[in-house]
């Protein structure tokens, strides 16, 4: 059994001069070599960034000089945040051989703080799905159970740190594919609120819902990664000016007393029975730690996902119409201008990549836009007031992440709309901005991993940090 | 039945995307489903409602939108160039335009096609 590494563990280890940085990243490497032609979470390693890395955190240890928050500690990336010239796929064939001349600030924050990058995780194609299996490099197994999906969009990013071939890791949310691959993958996941982290860099599906966040093997590490990626950054308008707190200094912050809405909605037919169980004896630990459990109405939940398929498609729609062959990526030739843009797309984009783009010019166009996108965007007010409204009564919410365990590969493939579905406790979240995390919940048949997500108000994330931690500690993990 | 082929070939040519006949059958087929599942918004009364055009309110990004109007170095081209498919610094080489685009602007997606002309300048300061 390969031993854990936390990012504590990591700087004692260095600080104590028991391993180089050099040598746990050639550890790494090591593991990643035995154990990804199984999983297939990497897509592309980068040893030469990282040997520039560690080769800078070794002398900073030799010299004795103070170490940066996350020396040496070796981190995977989601193959749809750019990093300067390491391959960029987005898990498409269209963007196969692109190579970004620039790094998403995400990235440049990570490397800033001494982290180590071992290479590009596998995702779902442009990060449209629910379980990784619409990339175009094949799908990832999730390592708890190989038979079974990780979770998507960001199956990659949730399978190398479940399975010990990275620290931590960087994923996207922007319906729940941050969450969700947590949750399936038995690791604690989070997104910060919609303008905590910037998007510089992450190459766009949806502009008003995406979100870069971090997974890691325990809350504390969450906490310390968003810290480091959090804050405005003039390159991204739509980042946020507030400041960014000491997450893992609030941590330790007394849970007791604070009131836990239960939403009615998010418990009702629908939900698997292990699911249920599990989720309840999670809800115990919260009431055992002095917590106030309150029911709550959250009565536009039932049209999130109409709202959602309606808005992200649009905006897809509309982020994925610079793939043209023209300056990047792949290029179908022809004799005209205009045939070589649209057999490149038809070439390039997968069939999930593809039907999303005809519904959301569909949304868009002449004759269907009031009916389909405006109405979209109202019903989005309603659910983003759903969540004003709840926190005026309570300080978090609690709901079962996914209300199913992993499914196995190939399960749900040929049904998108069952697909779609199962993201129904995620994508109301996503939709009003606001900030949320799946923790580990036990382990259905002691096997099939279940999480609970928490919501917070906007800019709450060290709310939700904290009661995740209160809940970790408290054995959460192994109800 | 919400949508119908010639939906499917319409949307298909504003998106610039080449749909094979199975493909064009298959995407229907689930786009109508999907779209009677949507339908189900009709049952909100939304007539109150403003749609939620911003995520985040002028007070959460402040201030910060907007920054002194000062020319910054931005000598990009040539890494941009580096790994187009088919670069003649300074310009992306492209095939010409034979045909114009007969359909008018029927929404946003549409002006994709006459914003491209044969020769493009690496230096353009179009979305990357």
């Amino acid at each position: 059994m390969t031993a854990s590494w936390t990012i504590d563990g990591v700087k004692e280890a260095l600080e104590a001069k028991k391993i180089s940085a050099r040598e746990l990243a050639a550890d790494f490497y090591k593991r990643i070599e035995t154990r990804n032609p199984e999983l297939n979470a990497f897509l592309t390693l980068s040893p030469e960034r990282a040997r520039r890395q560690t080769d800078k955190i070794d002398a900073l240890v030799a010299e004795g000089k103070a170490l940066p928050p996350l020396a040496g500690v070796p981190v995977a990336v989601k193959d749809v945040i750019s990093t300067r010239g390491i391959k960029t796929t987005c898990g498409s064939k269209i963007l196969r051989n692109y190579i970004p001349p620039y790094d998403a600030t995400a990235v440049e924050r990570l490397e800033a703080a001494g982290a180590v990058i071992l290479g590009k995780t596998n995702c779902d194609e442009f990060a449209m799905g629910s379980s990784n299996e619409n990339s175009a490099y094949g799908p990832v197994k999730n390592p708890l159970a190989p038979d079974r999906v990780p979770g998507g969009s960001s199956g990659g990013s949730a399978a190398v740190v479940a399975a010990g071939l990275a620290v931590a890791s960087l994923g996207t949310d922007t319906g729940g594919s941050i969450r969700q691959p947590g949750s399936f993958c038995g690791i604690p996941a989070m997104m910060g609120s919609y303008g905590r982290v910037s998007r510089y860099g992450l190459i766009a599906f949806a502009s008003s819902l995406d979100r870069i966040g971090p997974f890691a093997t325990n809350v504390q590490d969450v906490a310390a990664i968003l810290k480091v990626i959090a804050g405005r950054d003039p390159h991204d308008s739509t980042s946020t000016t507030a400041p960014v707190p000491d997450y893992r200094a609030e941590l330790g912050k007394p849970v007791k007393g604070l009131r836990l809405g239960i939403p009615k909605e998010y418990f009702g037919e629908g939900m698997d029975a292990g699911v249920r169980k599990k989720i309840e004896a999670g809800i115990e630990v919260f009431k055992k730690l002095g917590c106030q459990l309150v029911d709550i109405r959250m009565q536009h939940t039932d049209y999130a996902i109409a709202t959602y398929y309606i808005i992200a498609t649009a905006e897809a729609s509309s982020n994925l119409a610079r793939y043209d062959g023209v300056r990047y990526g792949l290029r179908v030739d022809d004799d005209s201008l205009l045939a070589m843009y649209r057999k490149t797309r038809g070439a390039g984009f997968g069939a999930e990549v593809k039907r999303r783009i005809v519904l959301g010019t569909y949304v868009l166009s002449a004759g269907y836009y009031d009916a389909y996108y405006l109405k979209g965007q109202k019903v989005r007010s309603l659910i983003a007031q759903d969540f004003r409204d709840a926190f005026a009564k309570v300080d978090a919410i609690l709901t079962p992440t996914s209300p199913v365990p992993p499914f196995k590969l190939g399960e749900r493939a040929d049904d998108p709309l069952q697909m779609y579905l199962a993201d129904i406790y995620t994508v109301t979240g996503s939709l009003a901005g606001v900030p949320g995390i799946s923790v580990p919940c036990g382990k259905i048949g002691g096997k099939l991993p279940v999480g609970l997500q928490i919501f917070g108000a906007a800019f709450g994330e060290a709310r939700v940090l904290q009661l995740a931690h209160a809940f970790e500690q408290a054995g959460g993990a192994a109800v | 039945m919400k949508i119908s082929r010639e939906d499917v070939l319409r949307v298909a040519e504003l998106a610039y995307l080449d749909l094979g006949e199975a493909e064009l059958e298959m995407y229907r087929a689930q786009i109508d489903e999907i779209l009677e599942y949507i339908g189900k918004l009709n049952e909100l009364d939304t007539s109150k409602v403003e749609p939620m055009a911003q995520v985040l309110s002028d007070d959460q990004t402040a201030d910060a939108t907007l920054r002194e109007d000062l020319i910054v170095p931005c000598a990009v081209a040539e890494d941009v160039l580096k790994h187009a498919p088919d670069p003649e610094p300074p310009y992306f080489r492209v095939p010409k335009v034979i045909e114009i685009p007969t359909e008018p602007d029927v929404g946003p997606v549409s002006s994709v096609g006459s914003s491209h002309s044969a020769l493009t300048s690496g230096e353009d300061n179009e979305e990357a």
